[in-house]
């Protein structure tokens, strides 16, 4: 967009091949992963509780990850430890039931308003429990007896003690000074170069969302959708390409709250959302890189999405970004197009084989990220984009996927004038193609 | 997509067996079930100090059995907080929470594979645990008994 000023410079060019994007997803449809299910039921079902556990466990390990380890295995005796996020879950089964738990924070003090709301949300947790320990750690708990230990309930328990743990430590932390993190061993902290490229990159997206704000090229009263449109296409953007945790994270989860799960109108909401993300604009550097790390993930937070709906949902917004196209409001339309390749990737567990389409969706509309942190495919010199090197990666995935999959059979459809309207082209030939 | 008559008769069927196994675990205990029932999913049953409050959640699959300990006091609950939640760390199958001005202990248990047998164990150890707290929180952490003016 033209009033974007681009506040990286040359020199802050890198490699970090391994850079992980957006949101883990828990899929474990694989034979072999549907067969230890099996078998945890099975053993369930004749009382094998111990064997039940560790079928279960073995399960929730992913390929490379080292996520799930056994520290004792024996008969009637299991100690494990789990990785999800920044928190190690750390369990035993034996003959009084299964219990597994995760240190949150370490305090140096004790606060009433804190122990007050870890209290008042006990009583609403389904399957855990706050407690504190004699070290005084803050830590959350999950027991449950044989009798109730199915695998589908140990899934849940497993889930929500993972799933909240690893929310919540940043949250306090942020909140209390006198909380200190633990587990730090677990996670990946961004390197220098890397805090400064995502922080600028951070700023970028703040400050064009202001300008959008500011200017009101088109009336907010009039057109208040793509207002709506702008800021989830930010913070969906923000949630996939900088990753961040703690109170970032749960801004961006407000943002999206607002809009999807509050009964107000169009216009109220908007208001909100905005409230909230200006709240982005209180990071200073340091804070920022508190919130910014890599973790390894086991259990995920999306919904399954078939290749039907997701096409549906692309369609859909295509349609409603055309009439800002035929209009001659190209930033506009981009920011529909933006929403809807974010709302995707926010929202759902995409295949294996759609997921590359979606990414390169940013590669190319976010070069500006994606050069600078090192990644060899340039889809633009900076001021144009390159037709044939966008081809050529377009080749590169299609070679990867079986021939069903391929989603480009029109490329020649794609346009190049503009990123606004290569985003466009981009969605369209998708959605033709599966037409 | 509505369910149908036969789903809706197996759902009742499956609703009435869990009610079942309920109202027999608390003859069991030596409770009149009919009298302890306060609507079709809600039974109040009291030993000694503590009274509890045994609900079936259908739509859930859970039921959950909350007793209430004390009320909170009026002011210095730091004390009171830490002491509740050291408590979480030690009694299984249990959780020490506060809801509106109320200290609760309670348990939940899903609806799937309930038994007799283990309803039974998650109530005496409910009964038991509440009677123990409830002394406690009043006498050494200035709560105040469910029905004492503040």
């Amino acid at each position: 967009m033209s009033f974007i000023k681009n506040l990286f410079s040359k020199e802050e060019i890198f490699h970090l091949p391994e850079l992980r994007f957006g949101r883990f997803s828990d899929h474990h449809s694989t034979e072999i992963k549907s067969h230890l299910w099996d078998e945890a039921v099975l053993h369930f079902e004749k009382k094998a509780y111990i064997k039940s556990y560790a079928c279960m466990l073995e399960y929730l390990c992913i390929e490379k990850e080292n996520n799930v380890k056994f520290t004792e295995k024996l008969n009637l005796r299991l100690k494990f430890e789990i990785i999800h996020g920044s928190k190690v879950i750390s369990g035993i089964a034996n003959q009084d039931g299964f219990y597994a738990s995760a240190k949150l924070v370490k305090l140096t003090q004790y606060d009433e308003q804190l122990f007050e709301s870890l209290l008042k949300e006990n009583y609403h947790l389904r399957y855990t429990k706050f407690a504190l320990d004699e070290e005084d750690h803050l830590i959350l708990i999950f027991f449950t007896a044989h009798v109730n230990a199915s695998p589908q309930f140990l899934y849940r328990g497993l889930r929500e003690l993972a799933l909240l743990s690893d929310t919540r430590d940043d949250i306090i932390i942020a909140d209390y000074d006198f909380a200190i993190p633990v587990n730090m061993e677990v996670i990946r902290k961004a390197s220098k170069v890397e805090l400064d490229l995502k922080f600028n990159y951070f700023n970028d997206i703040l400050q064009e969302v202001k300008n959008i704000f500011d200017v009101e090229k088109l009336s907010k009263k009039d057109h208040p959708g793509i207002y709506a449109y702008v800021l989830l296409a930010a913070v969906f953007k923000l949630d996939y390409l900088v990753k961040p945790e703690g109170k970032i994270l749960e801004t961006i989860i407000e943002v999206h709250r607002i809009f999807y799960h509050t009964p107000f109108l169009i216009d109220k909401k908007i208001e909100l959302m905005y409230q909230q993300f200006l709240r982005l604009t209180d990071y200073d550097r340091k804070r920022f890189e508190i919130e910014i790390y890599d973790t390894i993930s086991t259990f995920g937070i999306l919904q399954h999405c078939n290749r039907e709906k997701i096409i549906d949902i692309l369609y859909g917004e295509l349609h409603q970004a055309e009439w800002y196209i035929t209009n001659g409001y190209p930033e506009q339309a981009k920011a529909i197009t933006d929403y809807a390749v974010g709302y995707l990737l926010y929202s759902f567990e995409i295949s294996e084989e759609f997921r590359p389409w979606l990414h390169l969706y940013y590669e190319i509309t976010e070069h500006r990220f994606f050069s600078k942190m090192g990644f060899k495919f340039k889809s633009s010199d900076g001021v144009s984009l390159k037709k044939k090197t966008i081809l050529k990666r377009i080749d590169e995935i299609k070679n990867t996927l079986p021939k069903t999959e391929n989603e480009f059979q029109k490329s020649v459809n794609l346009k190049y004038e503009s990123v606004e309207e290569f985003a466009f082209s981009y969605l369209s030939c998708i959605v033709k193609n599966k037409k | 997509m509505t369910p149908s008559k036969t789903d809706n008769t197996q759902q009742n069927t499956y609703a009435s067996s869990i009610i079942e196994v309920i109202e027999k675990t608390l003859s069991l205990l030596h409770y009149d079930a009919e009298k302890c029932k306060k609507a079709h999913n809600v039974w109040e049953l009291s030993h000694e100090s503590a009274t509890i409050e045994i609900v079936f959640h259908r739509k859930k699959g859970i039921i959950y059995g909350d007793a209430f300990l004390a009320a909170l006091p009026t002011k210095d609950r730091k004390l009171l907080y830490e002491y509740l939640l050291r408590q979480n760390l030690h009694v299984q199958g249990l959780t020490m929470s506060i809801r509106d001005n109320k200290i609760l202990i309670s348990f939940m248990t899903t609806d799937q594979d309930l038994s007799v047998d283990h309803l039974k164990k998650l109530i005496s150890k409910l009964l038991i645990e509440a009677n123990k707290f409830d002394n406690i929180l009043v006498e050494q952490y200035g709560a105040f008994w469910p029905d004492q003016k503040q």
